[in-house]
């Protein structure tokens, strides 16, 4: 069982000191306002000058993206360590990480449609790991399933045969049972598939197209990540992380900028607002680009989630601060970054196209399944069951589609997410489905409390055993997951 | 909050030698929030606590804190669940005991046994404020220590830098000593035009670092690596012209 560090006593004396400096902070006018004048006072800079805690005085870190060993015609060759590592995620502590190649967040693939990737990845860890490429469509051998390990000291080859729309994708720790943790100490990082149809829409590209992977974390004394466990609840971080560095800024051009938005915490859920409801144009969701943007101005965010956002802005004066809230968030967990709006430019000949691609039309579902979701005796449940992989739970038939719905009994959100395969989303007890998750593909979806949702899954281009699950990883390791197998 | 309560529980615990405050059976109750009702009671030995769930949706249980003063086990542990049973314990020696549900582990609270008799002394002084936070409930987990990466002094090292100009870019070449994150920088005077991150591996490597401020001029280039341990390669420069 894993334990808190043993000096825990002392450090939440801390972590109340760490809150009040931030709760200051936020009294004195960061988040909530759009900030032009802030007030300025000796003791406001002398705290901002001790807490490492303060929003917005970190740039966003840029996160790596990983240089191939080997490029041959049709693959490119990856190579990674999974390790221990240290993170420098508050200014001056160390924080200790499990990282890819010991990066927190791991380093970023850049895939192109229609080349395989493949990772060789090494397990540096004494205990099993493996790799899980999520929302990608992958053979079920190198899915990541949670039985499916790489043992300490040993190494798999993941192939990635990228035959599938562009899309942002992450990859993370799968094995059994321990995913709460791992992904919270680090094993997480994302996997940008670009392609052709993609590449002639003209979007942000290169310096303009951002990746942001936010999660809540919360901290010892000595900069250590602390981890709270709650089954219930799942994992609640008093700090908004992005890209690894506490809630940053980022100097932007007067002009249009792409941000790929990975929700990676363990079981938070954000509603996404910049400034005091400014406009963000959706472009794609999990699965990829949406048929047309879509415009938002709160945006549900669940875990594992990906939107992408094209923010125009060429739309604000010079030395514009506009926040992200998180709205459902308190404390430190409302300010998720800054963007700081640079002078010159504001002339841009390119407009977000008015349609983005396609989408297929799906066969007719051959089958309506049910899923209830709740807590039975002492676990989460789908269905009534918990996780036995010695149990096929689901049997779909090969390249058919079908209509699965999840009606959510508890008071948690419950963000169901199928492994190898991309589904729609037909409808939502709550009200009506928002374009944003209607108009594409989508591999998670938040099941809020007392709800119904409906979608269809298409299982296909792969057969052989998945699973699916819920993303609070908290229910997730407490056997909220089940197995499907897809028989050719 | 909790010390608060606490303190009401010592202050009532004080006046216990005038006023007989230690009370007879007690029931606390738990719904689908995240409290026991009361927090805290306080009982004469022999005397019997219910802990009472009305949880429809909520999963709780009520154990033995592993902290607690005085050692003892509901004998509720590791059964958590919504629409709980009810759960009895009879207290038959004088002590502090605190509990908590496993669930949510800052849901918690303290019974106080004393003696029958008005005019015994209060209890022992209550937990300290500053108990460390409760554990973990358990789990069929498998164990997963949070890391401890080991010493790693050596820095990385860049060398053999090579740089070619392109059109509107510039092509870096480098050998690298270890795994490293790799940071590439292109100054035009002090002035940072283009920045670009890499992990890499052992090696030799190739990148393309792309501007269109790469215009005809002298720019000087800065790689720097920082290996998983956190230590730094010394910068290495290498100044380019480009003509065109």
């Amino acid at each position: 069982m894993w334990h808190p560090p043993a000096d825990a006593h002392s450090r939440r004396d801390f972590m109340r000191n760490g809150f009040a400096s931030v709760a200051l902070l936020c009294t004195l006018g960061t988040p909530g306002t759009s900030s032009r004048r802030r007030v300025v006072t000796s003791a406001a800079m002398r705290s901002q000058a001790r807490s490492p805690f303060t929003p917005f005085r970190r740039d966003l870190p840029l996160i790596p993206e990983l240089l191939p060993v080997r490029r041959t015609r049709r693959r490119d060759v990856y190579d990674l360590r999974i390790r221990e590592g240290l993170a420098e995620v508050l200014p001056g502590f160390q924080t200790p990480i499990y990282g890819y190649d010991g990066v927190y967040p791991g380093p970023t693939v850049r895939a192109r449609r229609g080349r395989t990737v493949v990772i060789t990845q090494h397990n540096d860890l004494d205990f099993d790991s493996n790799v899980h490429l999520h929302g990608g469509y992958v053979p079920a051998g190198h899915d990541g399933h949670p039985m499916d390990v790489i043992a300490p000291g040993g190494s798999f080859e993941y192939h990635y045969p990228n035959h599938q729309d562009a899309a942002t994708l992450w990859y993370h720790d799968h094995a059994h049972g321990r995913t709460s943790h791992t992904l919270y100490y680090g094993l997480l990082a994302l996997y940008v598939l670009e392609d052709e149809r993609e590449r002639d829409l003209d979007l942000p590209a290169g310096d303009y197209d951002i990746p942001l992977a936010i999660a809540d974390h919360s901290f010892n004394k000595d900069g250590s990540f602390r981890y709270v466990d709650n089954i219930d609840l799942g994992f609640r971080g008093d700090t908004i992380l992005v890209n690894g560095a506490v809630s940053p800024r980022l100097r932007v051009d007067r002009r249009k900028y792409r941000f790929r938005l990975l929700n990676a915490s363990n079981s938070r859920s954000y509603m996404l607002r910049l400034g005091r409801g400014r406009r963000m144009v959706q472009i794609a969701a999990d699965g990829g680009l949406l048929a047309r943007p879509v415009a938002r101005r709160r945006i549900p965010f669940h875990p594992a989630e990906r939107i992408d956002l094209v923010i125009d802005f060429s739309d604000y004066r010079p030395g514009t601060e506009l926040v992200l809230h998180n709205e459902d968030g308190e404390g430190g967990t409302v300010a998720v970054m800054r963007f700081d709006v640079g002078r010159g430019g504001g002339r841009e000949e390119f407009r977000v196209p008015r349609r983005l691609r396609s989408l297929e039309t799906l066969p007719a579902p051959v089958s309506d399944r049910h899923w209830d979701l709740g807590f039975g005796s002492g676990a989460w449940q789908i269905g009534g069951r918990d996780f036995d992989h010695d149990r096929i739970d689901v049997r779909p038939r090969f390249r058919t589609s079908e209509r699965w719905s999840f009606t959510n009994n508890s008071n948690r959100v419950h963000p169901m997410h199928i492994h190898g395969f991309l589904f729609r989303v037909l409808s939502r007890s709550s009200g009506p489905v928002h374009a944003g998750e209607r108009l594409g593909w989508k591999d998670t979806i938040g099941v809020l409390p007392q709800e119904t949702v409906t979608v269809e899954p298409w299982f296909g281009p792969y057969n052989g055993r998945y699973v699916f699950h819920c993303h609070a990883l908290e229910h997730a390791d407490r056997a909220m997951m089940l197995q499907l197998e897809v028989e050719a | 909050m909790r010390k608060g309560v606490l303190a009401a529980v010592a202050a009532t615990a004080a006046l216990a030698g005038a006023t007989p405050a230690y009370a007879d059976d007690q029931t606390i109750t738990a719904d689908d929030g995240l409290v026991f009702t009361p927090e805290a009671v306080q009982i004469d030995v022999g005397d019997t606590v219910t802990w009472s769930f009305d949880n429809p949706t909520t999963p709780h249980n009520v154990a033995a804190k592993t902290d607690s003063p005085t050692a003892w086990a509901t004998g509720d542990e590791g059964n958590y669940g919504a629409n709980h049973p009810d759960v009895a314990h009879t207290f038959d020696a004088v002590g502090t005991y605190t509990f908590q549900c496993q669930v949510h582990p800052d849901m918690d609270g303290t019974v106080t046994v004393g003696n029958p008799p008005p005019d015994d002394p209060p209890p022992d002084d209550p937990p300290p404020d500053d108990d460390p936070p409760s554990s973990p409930p358990p789990t069929t987990h498998p164990t997963t220590p949070p890391p401890t990466p080991s010493a790693d002094a050596v820095k990385p090292t860049v060398k053999s830098v090579k740089l070619k100009a392109l059109r509107r870019a510039v092509r870096v070449r480098f050998r690298l000593s270890e795994p490293a994150t790799v940071t590439v920088r292109v100054k035009r005077g002090r002035k940072v035009i283009k920045s670009k991150r890499v992990q890499a591996g052992a090696g030799t490597h190739s990148l393309t670092v792309r501007s269109k401020k790469l215009k005809k001029g002298r720019y000087t280039v800065e790689i720097l690596a920082r290996d998983a341990s956190g230590n730094r390669s010394r910068l290495a420069t290498k100044r380019l012209s480009v003509r065109k």
